[in-house]
């Protein structure tokens, strides 16, 4: 690559954009004034004056930035007051994701996010905050081209997805998510916050009193509210998943994978495909029941954790069925698996003992309180945990060979092939405990923020084994 | 340590042999004791303060919490730091690097010289007068990164030298 493959500026509409987040940023401003007592004429002094900063803030801002990709490096030189000038090298580039905000698709304009390599370092993340889509695309294929692989073609012959989703699948991915769990507390969490900043907790202390003067007492009534609530909260992850990932596709692009999403926000992230260290498939007891799970896939030196995805995560589909499953897996991580080898029955003991240790223990400590109603609530908890213990410990198991296959848990159950190639290094523990049952763990290290995974319990014969394919200068004769 | 070497699949896994200096017992014992008495001393003073200000049941709460303390550390001065310098072992292989250590908790580490980014050694101001020092091993990922302490001083730059050399000869290690 010789000369500038991809630069510019952002575009003119992004000072509008920055204006538009400095006026935004004297809303809190605003609202504190007028419920403290400043004097009107102050307030008034003070947002005029943060206006009148903030627009040739905002033009400046759009006027310092500039981006080129040129001979191998991306370069970005930014900043008003301080100026900045970063170089990121192509190939430590993971991926470009490519996000369309509400304001941003009212004018046709696209944010670029690239993701560095910077272990661990919230840094490693470059935006530019508003590009027409056409130069966003010509910056991705700028600067995903650091490889071997032609883009320009796989852009042109644009195939259909691997997978797409429909509505009623998406809503489907909401009502079995664990996530609507913690919806209600997030709601009043939120709830109570915002009161807090306004003064208006006292005003909110009156109506829960209200509120709880009418709610019911008896036991029928509160088993309905109960019900009313799960299904309203049931209800409430569906349509938020609906909007969050409306029309979510799949795309294999060449070199690349790419997901696109968003009803109101349309979202698109891709991923150079060099970086994706394998597949998870994630379920429940429900989406199993269903023959449904998440598929996932690890990333190295992938920071991105606007909703969905998590730090080293990127999710691939919310909810696939076994077809789907098998197609995304043969297209990301193709090839046979071995079959997976269960964990010796002596770890069964210890899962059990996991799972019901701490309720029982909240039991006893409730039950010397005199708190029956707790103690019994945590003894039923306890006994609860025993089908889980045994189902966590039949989903044990691994395998070596072309991939890594691990599988692990019950309520949240993974299924991990993972590249062994990928591997930084290994760990291999026991605990008194583990050694007097014959078993240990084996965590193996991915790096690049992708994390770690463990195979827990598994016999000492087994890690030995393990070990020995995953690196084969560790065997011995 | 001592376990059937025979794995699943009829093949053995090399168990790493090099011990560390048995010098680094005397210095973790030294850095025990001073702990211990660091730990001890600050509440037994408030035990005093509060006695000679007439504060009778709090003064003995700190002077049991103080002699608990003492009594923990020096029992953990004599036990640890000769049993944690058995169970230590390293090795670097062809191609890669193993550490054990562990006395009841037991980790095995193996990282292979192609993933090894950057080899620190160091050595603060106790160690370097017990003649000792560390090889920390730095790869992508931060729990994947082991640390061999208590090398003598000229083991550990042979030491740091030889992996870095190791790990040059690869292209990638991420």
């Amino acid at each position: 690559m010789t000369g500038a493959a991809a630069e510019g500026r952002l575009h003119p509409l992004a000072a509008v954009l920055y204006g538009v987040r400095v006026i935004r940023n004297t809303v809190p401003l605003l609202l504190a004034g007028l419920v403290t007592d400043v004097p009107r004429p102050v307030l008034a002094v003070a947002i005029a004056a943060v206006l009148l900063a903030g627009v040739p803030y905002g033009l400046l801002s759009w006027w310092r930035f500039r981006y080129r990709v040129e001979a191998g490096r991306l370069v970005v030189d930014a900043g008003v007051l301080v100026r900045r000038n970063r170089v990121v090298p192509l190939e430590r580039i993971r991926g470009v994701s490519l996000d369309e905000p509400v304001l941003h698709r009212v004018f046709g304009l696209v944010r670029a996010r690239v993701e560095a390599a910077a272990a661990g370092d919230q840094k490693g993340e470059l935006a530019l905050a508003a590009v027409s889509r056409d130069q966003a695309e010509r910056l991705r294929d700028a600067v995903l081209r650091a490889g071997d692989a032609p883009a320009a073609t796989a852009a042109a012959a644009a195939p259909p997805p691997l997978a797409a989703m429909r509505p009623g699948r998406l809503a489907l991915a909401g009502a079995t998510s664990a996530r609507f769990v913690l919806v209600p507390a997030a709601a009043a969490g939120g709830l109570l916050n915002f009161a807090d900043d306004v003064g208006l907790d006292g005003l909110l202390r009156d109506g829960a009193g209200r509120v709880a003067d009418r709610a019911p007492h008896s036991a029928v009534s509160i088993a309905l509210a109960v019900a009313a609530a799960a299904v309203f909260v049931t209800l409430l992850a569906a349509a938020g998943s609906v909007i969050a990932d409306w029309a979510f596709e799949l795309r294999a692009e060449g070199p690349r994978l790419a997901t696109v999403r968003g009803l109101l926000s349309r979202r698109r992230t891709t991923v150079d495909r060099r970086r994706v260290l394998g597949v998870e498939v994630c379920d429940s007891p429900v989406r199993r029941a269903l023959g449904m799970a998440a598929i996932v896939a690890p990333v190295g030196g992938f920071g991105v954790s606007k909703d969905g995805d998590s730090a080293g995560r990127v999710r691939l589909l919310p909810l696939a069925d076994a077809d789907e499953i098998a197609r995304v897996t043969a297209e990301v991580a193709p090839g046979d698996a071995p079959p997976l080898l269960p964990h010796p029955r002596s770890g069964l003991p210890r899962r059990v003992g996991r799972a019901t240790v701490p309720p029982l223990a909240v039991a006893i400590g409730a039950a010397v309180l005199g708190w029956w109603w707790v103690a019994g609530l945590a003894a039923l908890a306890a006994a609860a945990m025993v089908p889980v213990a045994f189902d966590r410990h039949r989903n044990l198991g691994h395998a070596a060979g072309r991939w890594l296959v691990l599988r692990s848990g019950s309520l949240a159950r993974r299924h991990s092939r993972l590249d062994p190639g990928a591997i930084v290094a290994t760990r291999v523990r026991s605990s008194p405990f583990q050694r007097r049952r014959g078993l240990c763990s084996v965590q193996v290290h991915l790096g690049l923020g992708a994390g770690s995974r463990t195979a827990i319990d598994m016999g000492e014969d087994q890690g030995r084994a393990l070990l020995a394919r995953l690196h084969p200068w560790m065997r011995e004769g | 340590m001592h376990h059937s070497p025979v794995t699943g699949d009829g093949h053995r896994v090399v168990d790493p042999s090099q011990p560390l200096d048995p010098r680094a017992i005397g210095l973790w014992t030294t850095q025990a004791r001073l702990a211990t008495a660091a730990a001890t001393a600050i509440p037994g003073a408030v035990a005093v303060a509060l006695l000679v200000t007439g504060h009778r049941t709090a003064a003995l709460v700190f002077a049991l919490g103080a002699l608990a303390r003492g009594a923990s550390g020096a029992a953990f001065s004599v036990l640890w730091p000769p049993r944690y310098h058995a169970r230590y072992r390293w090795d670097v292989l062809p191609e890669g690097v193993v550490v054990a250590h562990g006395w009841l908790w037991r980790t095995v580490q193996v990282v292979p010289h192609s993933r090894i980014q950057a080899v620190d050694s160091s050595s603060g101001p106790m160690e370097r007068r017990a003649g000792l020092a560390s090889v920390h091993l730095r790869t992508a990922s931060r729990e994947g990164s082991p640390h061999i302490p208590g090398l003598a001083a000229d083991v550990a730059r042979a030491l740091a030298a030889r992996i870095a050399e190791a790990a040059g000869n690869e292209d990638d290690a991420t």
